[in-house]
């Protein structure tokens, strides 16, 4: 009961609003320039309209694909609650709104699973819950909520946990053989990008990969720890900048760099942070006004952050329970923070056959964008999807589909190509499920 | 202090590392030498890549006083010199075809030129009702080079039944072909080669990635649309031989030779730097050898398999469809090579959008 009466102590004791006021305004104002640039990208039209078909993650194959209408308002919605958000309007709705928004638009189609928008849809349905608009909004202004001076601290802590989970854990995922011995995938991405002046010559360097590599991966294990520290955080805190700008600048890895450079602000002293607002004027209300939380209320809450900080913890570790290589096999691979491990390439030649024993070939470009042939071509859940996709289409078509087989060749972090599953399995008899996928290859 | 020392104990902890990994030993690793991509892009573009499409322009210029002439003289003669112009621009099409980028994408020129099979009825339709207008919808399936192997060798042709519009019809064509080609051509001259040889980096945009990606696409037609489709790969086996290109003039397996030749000689860069000394250069590998020299050598596997039929590929499909079974195979395993090995291996996008490395 020590330890759990200290650990109350400390979660639930006032500290100042202000890292968690310039968070909200720099997440709001950050998703609203995310949505305009992917919009003006055209990437609307790309990721949701063209395609015909949609691949889902597991457990979500019930979510409706989107009409052109629909998918355009969702953007327009996500724009309009981002910049709520900053503004602190009608706050907590419209991060709820924003959750619900953008997940879905993510759980449209896995294709375009990226680690960062995971990570954006677990921050805004944490801003549900954290008291980010009871200060310098315009809910305060308007005198629709109280204002506040102080909240608990477990409400600015959450969001440094998330951080740090983030980079630490992808920190401990580049712990592996290729990344740390092979400097894979580094020492192909590095030379392609020789062309670039100053740094470019540096990318042709033949310890550059390497170096690269272990700097990655002691930044990212260690960057939390030292952003916590009061004396080595201003000198991480311009690593942060220094590693987003170089990944930004090497890779097509878009806001994310931004995002990241923005959210750890939160780790600098509240001092600060209010000295910052006071510069750029930001109205502050109330006199020293404290977050009331119930006495009743508090275990519930310190239970359920537990449990939070236990999934977050945990879940991404869910690969170590499958055979083989997981940046291989890919099985319990997303939600984990495992980014810029893999350069790969993939081929399927799908095949239907009928009754009859005729042999259809499948070309892919008929039913899948480039992008989703290209992810489809790595990734078992994908392959079931897909194969289960052509049965139904070919079965309309007037075909009675026996089996569709696939014979799929990856090359993966600089290895030659090698079958990724067994060519000869019925893929339109299985379905997914979290067990363990014995048909696909070991890597060799 | 942490902070103070980690740059040093991390730069004393990677020489380290370095020389316990040994993979990349700087001692016995010649390509510490640096690879000019420009160069590469410059030998391509002058040596392999404007001179496919001069000379394209040129042969349907030929083509076009061919055509000039069999319309004031439709004789069985003139037709044959039309007929040979057509098989020298066929041929020479297919030294341009990897190429649908830059100015070809804008004009949409693969489209255009060479959609096969051609809609003869619509050819028909279009002769019956004078139309001369190509650019209409209907039409996608019924213009350019197959509809010109359709007019030039079809059975109209071998009876020399000339009518007044269907001479017209053949001048559409090629009128059509000529502005294409040309403006194609024009645009590698005016401007596009340099914009195409300064455009360095791997992105979908850049010259090789676009490069690369459309060698695959044009790869694959050849694979899909030249021999798979008319093998019946897509009918459940039931050969759909008439679906070949160039069916008409009996020029398929030349079709599809000269395809592969002209694949190979842009990997291979002609004489110069190409794709090859590229994949040579980032000690690019495949099993025990070079990345590269598997691809050539696949390369001439396909085309010794396309050279082993004899007779025309409609005929080797229905009467001794084992060897294009083979050539098919041999191409399958090619298409790995370049979609999953080459791309890989150089770094290539395939789109702009974000991506967090997996």
């Amino acid at each position: 009961m020590v330890t759990s009466s200290w650990l109350h102590r400390k979660l639930f004791e006032p500290i100042s609003i202000a890292p968690l006021v310039t968070f909200r305004i720099v997440f709001g104002s950050l998703m609203v320039a995310s949505i305009f640039r992917f919009w003006a990208n055209g990437w609307i039209e790309d990721q949701f309209i063209t395609p015909s078909f949609h691949f889902k993650y597991f457990g979500f194959y019930w979510i409706p694909d989107p009409t052109s209408a629909v998918i355009y308002a969702c953007f327009l919605m996500m724009a309009v609650a981002a910049s709520m958000i900053a503004l602190g309007l009608f706050y907590r709705y419209a991060a709820a709104a924003f959750f619900l928004l953008f997940t879905y638009v993510e759980l449209i189609d896995a294709t375009y699973y990226l680690n960062h928008y995971y990570f954006v849809s677990l921050v805004s349905l944490l801003l549900i819950f954290l008291p980010a608009g009871r200060q310098s909004s315009l809910d305060v202004a308007l005198g629709w909520v109280k204002p506040l001076k102080k909240v608990s601290a477990w409400s600015i802590w959450l969001v440094m946990f998330q951080l740090g989970v983030v980079y630490f854990l992808a920190g401990v995922a580049k712990l592996n053989e290729d990344w740390l011995i092979h400097a894979m995938p580094l020492a192909i991405w590095l030379p392609t990008q020789a062309h670039l002046p100053v740094l470019g010559y540096l990318m042709e360097w033949w310890a550059a990969p390497h170096l690269f590599s272990w700097f990655g991966a002691l930044y990212d294990l260690s960057i939390p720890f030292l952003l916590l520290w009061r004396p080595t955080r201003p000198f991480a805190y311009l690593a942060v900048i220094a590693f987003h700008v170089m990944t930004w600048w090497l890779f097509q890895i878009g806001m994310f760099p931004f995002i990241m450079i923005g959210a750890t602000l939160i780790f600098f002293p509240a001092s600060t942070h209010e000295r910052w607002q006071r510069q750029l004027r930001l109205p502050v209300w109330g006199e020293n006004v404290v977050q009331e939380s119930s006495k009743r209320l508090q275990p519930v809450l310190t239970t359920v952050l537990a449990l939070y900080v236990l999934v977050q913890t945990l879940f991404p570790f869910r690969n170590l329970l499958y055979p083989g290589d997981p940046l291989w096999h890919e099985q319990g691979y997303r939600f984990g923070w495992r980014v810029m491990l893999v350069e790969k390439a993939g081929y399927a030649q799908f095949k239907v056959v009928d009754a009859t024993g005729g042999e259809l070939w499948v070309d892919n470009s008929e039913f899948l964008t480039p992008v989703q042939e290209k992810m489809m071509a790595t990734q078992s859940d994908f392959i079931l999807q897909y194969a289960a996709h052509l049965k139904e289409h070919f079965e309309a078509e007037g075909i009675s589909v026996e089996r569709v087989s696939a014979d799929v060749r990856v090359s993966h972090n600089g290895r030659s190509s090698q079958p990724y599953i067994d060519a000869e399995v019925n893929l339109a008899s299985l379905s997914d499920s979290w067990t363990n996928k014995p048909w696909i290859k070991p890597l060799q | 202090m942490f902070h103070r020392f980690t740059p040093i104990i991390a730069a004393a902890l990677a020489v380290a590392l370095i020389q316990l990994s040994g993979c990349k030993d700087p001692e016995d690793n010649e390509p510490a030498d640096t690879f000019d991509k420009e160069a590469m892009l410059t030998n391509l573009a002058d040596n392999v890549i404007m001179p496919a499409y001069t000379q394209l322009a040129d042969d349907a210029n030929t083509l076009k006083s061919a055509i000039d002439a069999l319309q004031a003289d439709p004789s069985n003669t003139q037709r044959d010199v039309a007929r040979e112009a057509f098989v020298t621009l066929q041929l020479q099409w297919q030294r341009c075809a990897p190429f649908e980028f830059g100015p070809a994408a804008d004009e949409n020129l693969r489209r255009t030129a060479n959609t096969f099979p051609t809609d003869t009825a619509q050819i028909e339709r279009n002769i019956r009702e004078g139309n001369a207008d190509l650019s209409t919808a209907s039409n996608t399936d019924a213009k350019g080079l197959p509809a010109l192997d359709y007019l030039l060798f079809g059975p109209r042709s071998q009876e020399g039944d000339w009518s007044a519009d269907r001479l017209e019809q053949l001048s559409v064509n090629i009128d059509l072909l000529v502005e294409e080609f040309t403006t194609v051509n024009d645009a590698w001259q005016n401007s596009y080669r340099d914009e195409f040889v300064k455009n360095l980096g791997n992105d979908v945009g850049s010259a090789l990635g676009q490069l690369v990606n459309e060698l695959n696409y044009e790869f694959e037609l050849v694979k899909n649309a030249r021999v798979g489709i008319p093998l019946g790969k897509k009918s459940l086996g039931v050969p759909q031989e008439e679906k070949v290109e160039a069916y008409y003039a009996e020029r398929s397996l030349d079709c599809i030779n000269a395809a592969l030749t002209a694949q190979q000689n842009t990997f291979k860069g002609g004489e110069g730097l190409g794709l090859d000394d590229y994949l040579d250069h980032l000690d690019a590998r495949y099993g025990e050898g070079m990345l590269s020299a598997a691809i050539v050598e696949q390369f001439d596997e396909c085309l010794s398999n396309t050279n082993a039929i004899a007779s025309t590929l409609p005929d080797a499909i229905l009467n001794s469809s084992g060897q294009v079974e083979e050539l098919h195979t041999s191409l399958q395993n090619l298409v790995v090579l370049l979609k999953t090995d080459m791309p890989s291996q150089l770094g290539v996008q395939i789109t702009y959008q974000d991506n967090d490395g997996d």
